[in-house]
This record gives C-alpha cells, structure tokens and sequence, in this order.
C-alpha cells in the first residue's frame, strides 16, 4: 500500500481566506480588533473569496447616522476616495495566484458620515469603508476574473456581514453587478428595511445597519418602472 | 527571508510576518493533516488550530531553523485531539452521512472527495498499528523530517524511532503483499 498518495493542494484563495481570518484573529492593532469578518467560509461561493484588511469607524455616529437613501456627493467625497486609493495602494498579497487589486472607482456610496468606496478590475472587487475617523477595505475576486453581465440585469454574491468583536452594530454591504438598462436598485431585508442602493459604471453599493441579509432586489428602469425582481444570495 | 528572521518579527508581535510564515507552510501542514484525518474541511480548521497555537506560544517557545518541523509538532497534536474527540463521540458520527462539499464546483468537490477516499483508505489500514509506530511511520513518510528530528519532537530517543519505523514498515508491507494477492 501506498500510504502517501499524490493530494491537491488546499486552493490558494482558500488559503488567503484563512491567513486574513487568522491574521486578523491574531493582529493586537485596536483598529483591526474592532470589527470582524463574520462570514462563515463555508458560505463563499468556490472560486471566489472575501479577502480584508479589517477596520471600521470608531465614530458610533458612523453607525447611527445611516440613511436608506444615499446622500449627494459632498465636500467630503474627494478626500475619502483619496485616503481610500491610499489604502488600497498599501494593500498587498503575496499569495499565488491572488487576483489583482482592483483600481477604478466604479461606486461612491455616502449616507451620514459614512462613505463607501467601491473599486473595481477584472478579477476584484474591493470596498472601501470610511469615516471621519477611520477607514478599511472588504472585498472579494477569483483570478479567473469576473464573468461579463450579458444579457443579465443584476448579479450579485450576496452581502457580507461585519460586526464589532463582540457581536453588535453589525453592518451588511452589498455590492452587484447591473445592466445599464437599470435606474434604480431597491434592496429589501428580512427585516423589513428598504434601501436604495447607488449605481456607476454597471455596478451597485450599498450598506445598512442591521445583521439581517438582503433577500429581494428590485430593478427600476430610468423612466421608473419596474424591470423585474430577482432573489439574492445567502451569505 | 529566513524562517527564523521572520520569526524574530513574530515574537514581537507582527501578524503580517506571522502570515507569512503561514503562506510559506500552510500547504505542508494542511496536506500532514488531510492525511490524518481523511477529512478535507476538517484538515483545513486544523491548519487554522495550528497556527493559531503556534501563535500562542511564539513567545514560549524557541525553535531553530525552519518552523517546518514545530508546525508537525502541532498539527500531531490537534489531530491526536481530534481524533480523540471523534472517537468519544464516533457512535453518533457513526450516523452522520459523509460530507460534501455541496457549495462548490463539481470539478472540486470530486477532487476533494476522491482525495478523502485515498487518504482514508490508508488510514484505515495504518489503525492496524500501535499508535506509536504509527506515528512515527506517518511523521517518516510525510514529512521531510530526518529520524533526529522526529525522535525530538516525539520526546523518544532515535533508536526508538528506528525500531517503531522498521516494524511499522513491515507490517505495511505485509498489507502490501496481501494487496497484491
């Protein structure tokens, strides 16, 4: 008998999955304490995975301030998108086969004081969460790169949920893809919250205060009508 | 950069050094595990028990050279727990249908599987010997670590481990034999 047969390997993004959990168990840095990752592994989709450097607002206000509707882009806009590339820019991995850090700002998402920043490429996703007081990034990618929409209106793997260590002022972010043919995302919760998400350059962004996942999209068309619903992943 | 300069950075608290060490021997200790337990999602928690471990006693413990063979120490560790652990509550395990990866592509979940029913079936047939020699035989076969080493890391002298690994090696190739009959 041969008792070392030939094994995969365990899939390089799956690792990623485990170090960023791992180091950021371990990391002593208050600003990477403060909110976790909550999304259990088994949930991700296969080939695609949430990498993240961990922070959020120390602000509560961040948290309390929050609208279901998104604010206009204010004085505020640029110097977030700017401390946001900032970060990104420091994000790094060294992992095989990592997809590459997106760079275009596709989505600026405000509400209160909070700003959300999506970047995009072809193999990743990142957001950017930023307050007066603090920022991070959450994301997610494949190296094999993002299948395009086609004739698709909406796409989307689910929302990430995020939590302080101990559990409260959980956060729900959802990012999507969209046809152009879409005005207006509303997105509807378990619990009940309606929440009009921010649409540029074929993607969606949006994030609202609750640990409960979005179930329901609706689809609006530019003139206001209704395109058509469509279910949202369980993350 | 060296195991050991890397782990200088570790004991004074730095998570990306430490993740680097993880990225260098996740693989090699994900693959100790898998062979352990015949488990695909349970090796992959241990790789995270183990380092999570060896974490908690980077400031304890002071190791030479490569991490490689402290990582083993764990990783045999956590999977004699496990196994431990499985075996308390194997009457019950007995009827849990074996588990899928159903939230994948089908093209890993058949790897995954097909990756547990080897590994399982050499477990099987490694239960045969007396745990000693069996991991001693294990730790010979599936790591590089020379016998000094693994008498070190067992806590038994070399000439114990030379002894455990002929006979161990002898009764495998019995089933070898019997295989090929």
């Amino acid at each position: 008998m041969n008792i070392s047969p030939d094994l995969p390997q365990l899939d390089p993004m799956r690792l990623q999955v485990r170090k960023d959990a791992l180091v950021n168990e371990i990391s002593t840095k208050p600003f990477r304490r403060w909110w976790r990752f909550a999304v259990p592994a088994t949930a991700l989709v296969a080939a695609v995975v949430t990498t993240l450097v961990l922070w959020t607002p120390t602000n509560p206000n961040a948290y309390a301030s929050w609208t279901a509707e998104p604010r206009a882009p204010g004085a505020d806009t640029e110097a977030a998108i700017a401390d946001c590339r900032e970060m990104l820019g420091e994000h790094h991995t060294t992992m095989p086969n990592a997809p590459a850090t997106p760079t275009e700002v596709s989505v600026v998402d405000q509400r209160g004081s909070m700003t959300l920043v999506l970047f995009t490429g072809p193999e990743a996703q990142m957001e950017c969460l930023h307050t007066p007081d603090g920022h991070g990034l959450a994301g997610s990618g494949t190296a094999k790169g993002f299948e395009p929409l086609g004739d698709e209106l909406f796409r989307s793997f689910g929302a990430s949920l995020h939590s302080q260590r101990d559990g409260s002022k959980p956060v729900r972010i959802l990012s999507g893809m969209v046809s152009p043919k879409v005005g207006k995302v509303l997105i509807g919760t378990k619990d009940g919250l309606k929440v009009t998400a921010t649409i540029g350059k074929g993607w969606i962004l949006a994030w609202w205060p609750s640990r409960e996942d979005a179930t329901l999209v609706t689809l609006y068309d530019h003139a206001g009508n209704v395109l058509g619903t469509e279910p949202l992943p369980s993350r | 950069m060296a195991d050991e300069e890397l782990r200088g950075q570790v004991r004074a608290g730095n998570g990306e050094a430490f993740g680097r060490l993880f990225e260098r021997h996740a693989q090699a200790v994900f693959a100790y595990c898998l062979r352990r337990t015949g488990t695909w999602a349970v090796a992959e928690d241990l790789v995270s028990v183990v380092f999570m471990e060896t974490w908690r006693k980077r400031t304890s413990v002071v190791v030479e050279g490569s991490l490689l063979p402290w990582l083993y120490s764990v990783a045999l560790g956590v999977t004699r727990n496990h196994q431990r652990s499985r075996t308390r509550y194997k009457a019950a395990l007995g009827k849990v249908p074996p588990h899928h990866a159903d939230d994948d592509h089908a093209d890993d979940v058949a790897r995954r599987v097909d990756a547990e029913a080897r590994t399982r079936a050499v477990i099987a047939e490694l239960e045969k010997l007396p745990a000693g020699d069996r991991e001693v035989l294990e730790m010979s076969a599936w790591s590089d670590l020379s016998q000094a080493q693994i008498a070190e890391l067992l806590g038994i002298p070399v000439g114990t481990v030379k002894s455990r690994l002929a006979r161990a090696q002898r009764t495998v190739r019995g089933a070898l034999v019997e295989e090929a009959l």
